[in-house]
């Protein structure tokens, strides 16, 4: 039920918000799964998962992709995800969005999510850090960091 | 494009251990068998051992299926071969004392005749098919090794698991398909037999209902169009009640009494290398707490190794990423194990429609075993010689000696506080006499139907196995047997 109605208050947001232009300064970016307040949503949540602006950014327009294509079965239940945080992501009697908050406040906003009392809120939060920690950590360029010395397909005396 | 139709005798939904076994035997003894895969065709070609690709290819939704909290991942197979393509290639049959307790708590009792000896000569079978060996001691890797040598220090009964591998060369991507056809589940071993026994496989291929016509034969509707005699749905846990609502099947119980068997992580960091990531993931189980009995079914816990590739162990890490950073940059030091506990029925899968909904909210008694498991874990660990010990949560106590353990018992357990996953759903077309309670009848047809069957781990009126591929092998021969 709550979930339903968090769901049906993102979506009359989604209606009403939806064409309103970019933030001055926001990446140029054209998303092709979502709309661009939803890309700003979630860019702002993967920057906060991965504590860095460029790598949030860089895995919000690679999970825009996924969500453009093979993904796209799971891209509404996503998008109405995105309306819930951006909409209302410090409670119902908040004005603000999440997409223009500070990224101390985007920070201390996603991490009230990740431990919140509200199933949905916990959900939301989950799905977002999981998403963009596995789109970044599974690029090659961060393998090094970590002592992840690749796949092994091809190598001399490994039978692939 | 048109869709694929085609009359038969015998429509199987589902490749995975209960739909691929089917199809091979029920296409041997002469039938004229369609088998319906949701997920892609796949062979060892397309596993390029890259998580970013495989997970999209392999898993159900790439491998973001949780619970409707968020608090559970839910890792299911879609594709040829189904879970046990992706899974750890454990082999572990039924216990007779989780039986005795079906048939004595769940009105198993008169079970069309089978008899225990029955459902060990089937297990037999189903291993036999798949090369089920112990795995040998060279293989197994640093990270299971330290759980054998710190339990060995503690007096912890445990010991090498059973697999399903023959020929491995010790790459350590199991879970995301083995590019070396080492790992035999069913996409090497039955789903091949099917084919050579005639059987028609399609992929691509989700199934949306099943309709009764006129004339008593079956229409299996979704991307594609079939009539058959008979329709085994092998779509697993989740899948399986949906397909079932859809056709106005399964009564009151269809979805219920949810088992997710949750497992919990636990990470250790060693002043050397442990290079988890290579070798067979899951090798080794300390597993002399795990309990059958009669009265209670499956208990108490067992602690076994695991790994994950980088993309999969940062993702499921609750942590703010400044204490993320640091654990990944010793990644090649860690050691990681789950925590395996075996559930009472708590849950409930409900569709509406489009999606499935997974409600599961563990029970007090769960989470106290988990929280021993957790702890017996952690000693291991020290026994073992880690520097720190940590269960991967936000605000997890650092454990660096067994003063430490006891921060366990501080430790919150809401289910937002630890990455649980589950990697054996079972229950929620749970099987039994009484239509009221259950949703399909003893002899595995959906109650009030002639010919709608189900044989997936969605059956077991509570968790069966600490791994659930044999024992959905073991079902799948069963009713083959009955049929065949």
């Amino acid at each position: 039920m709550l979930g339903g109605a968090l769901g049906a208050a993102a979506f009359v947001a989604w209606q009403v918000q939806g064409r309103l232009p970019a933030p001055a300064g926001t990446s140029a970016f054209r998303p092709a799964a979502f709309r661009p307040w939803q890309f700003r949503t979630l860019e702002r949540a993967c920057q906060v998962f991965l504590d860095d602006r460029e790598a949030g950014t860089t895995t919000a327009q690679v999970l825009d992709g996924y969500f453009a294509g093979s993904g796209a079965e799971q891209a509404a239940d996503l998008a109405l995800a995105l309306g819930v945080l951006e909409f209302l992501p410090a409670g119902a009697l908040s004005p603000r969005r999440f997409s223009r908050l500070s990224f101390e406040d985007a920070s201390t906003v996603l991490a009230r999510w990740e431990r919140s009392s509200l199933g949905v809120r916990r959900q939301i939060a989950k799905a977002l850090r999981d998403a963009a920690r596995f789109t970044w950590f599974a690029r090659e360029e961060t393998w090094a960091d970590m002592g992840y010395d690749g796949t092994w397909i091809g190598r001399a005396g490994s039978g692939g | 494009m048109t869709a694929r139709s085609r009359t038969c005798q015998d429509v199987v939904i589902g490749s995975g251990a209960g739909g691929a076994v089917l199809a091979a035997r029920l296409a041997e003894a002469g039938r004229d068998v369609v088998l319906v895969e949701e997920g892609p065709r796949v062979s060892r070609a397309d596993f390029n051992q890259r998580e970013g690709d495989m997970y999209a290819l392999l898993y159900r939704d790439a491998g973001g299926q949780a619970t409707a909290d968020g608090a559970i991942s839910v890792l299911q197979g879609r594709c040829l071969g189904g879970s046990t393509t992706i899974n750890m290639g454990d082999v572990v049959p039924m216990e007779e004392a989780v039986l005795e307790h079906w048939r004595q708590h769940h009105g198993w009792a008169s079970w069309g005749g089978i008899t225990n000896a029955d459902v060990e000569r089937a297990a037999a079978v189903a291993q036999r098919d798949i090369g089920a060996n112990t795995i040998p001691d060279a293989f197994i890797n640093a990270n299971n090794r330290l759980l054998a040598d710190g339990a060995a220090k503690l007096g912890l009964a445990g010991g090498p698991l059973d697999h399903n591998r023959t020929g491995c060369v010790g790459s350590g991507y199991c879970l995301i398909g083995c590019s070396y056809d080492a790992k035999k589940g069913t996409l090497l071993s039955h789903v091949p037999r099917a084919e050579a026994a005639g059987a028609t496989v399609w992929c691509d291929a989700p199934a949306s209902h099943i309709e009764q016509s006129s004339n008593g034969r079956l229409h299996v509707l979704g991307a594609f169009s079939l009539v058959c005699d008979r329709v085994f749905v092998c779509a697993g846990t989740v899948h399986t009640p949906g397909i079932l609502g859809r056709s106005g099947l399964g009564g009151p119980a269809l979805g219920r009494h949810l088992s997710l068997q949750p497992q919990g992580p636990m990470l250790a960091l060693f002043d050397r290398d442990i290079v988890l990531f290579r070798g067979i993931p899951q090798s080794y189980a300390v597993d002399g707490a795990i309990e059958a009995t009669v009265e209670h079914g499956l208990g108490g816990f067992a602690i076994e190794g695991v790994a994950g590739g980088p993309a999969m162990t940062a993702s499921t890490m609750p942590l703010p990423m400044r204490d993320l950073r640091p654990l990944l940059q010793r990644y090649r030091q860690s050691a990681a194990a789950l925590c395996l506990v075996p559930d009472r029925p708590s849950g409930r899968v409900v569709w509406d429609g489009r999606r499935p909904t997974i409600d599961y909210t563990p029970t007090a008694e769960y989470t106290q075993r988990l929280r021993e498991a957790l702890k017996t874990a952690a000693r291991i660990y020290l026994a073992a010689g880690a520097e720190t010990v940590m269960p991967p949560a936000v605000d997890a106590p650092q454990i660096r000696t067994e003063a430490d353990v006891a921060l366990i018992d501080a430790m919150p357990l809401r289910s937002c506080d630890l990455s649980m996953i589950s990697a054996h759903p079972q229950g929620s077309c749970r099987m039994g006499p009484d239509p009221a309670t259950s949703v399909v009848g003893m002899d595995f047809r959906v109650h009030g139907t002639s010919g709608v069957y189900v044989c997936d781990a969605s059956l077991f009126p509570t968790t069966s196995s600490t791994h659930t591929m044999v024992p959905v092998m073991t079902m799948a021969h069963l009713l083959a047997d009955a049929l065949t």
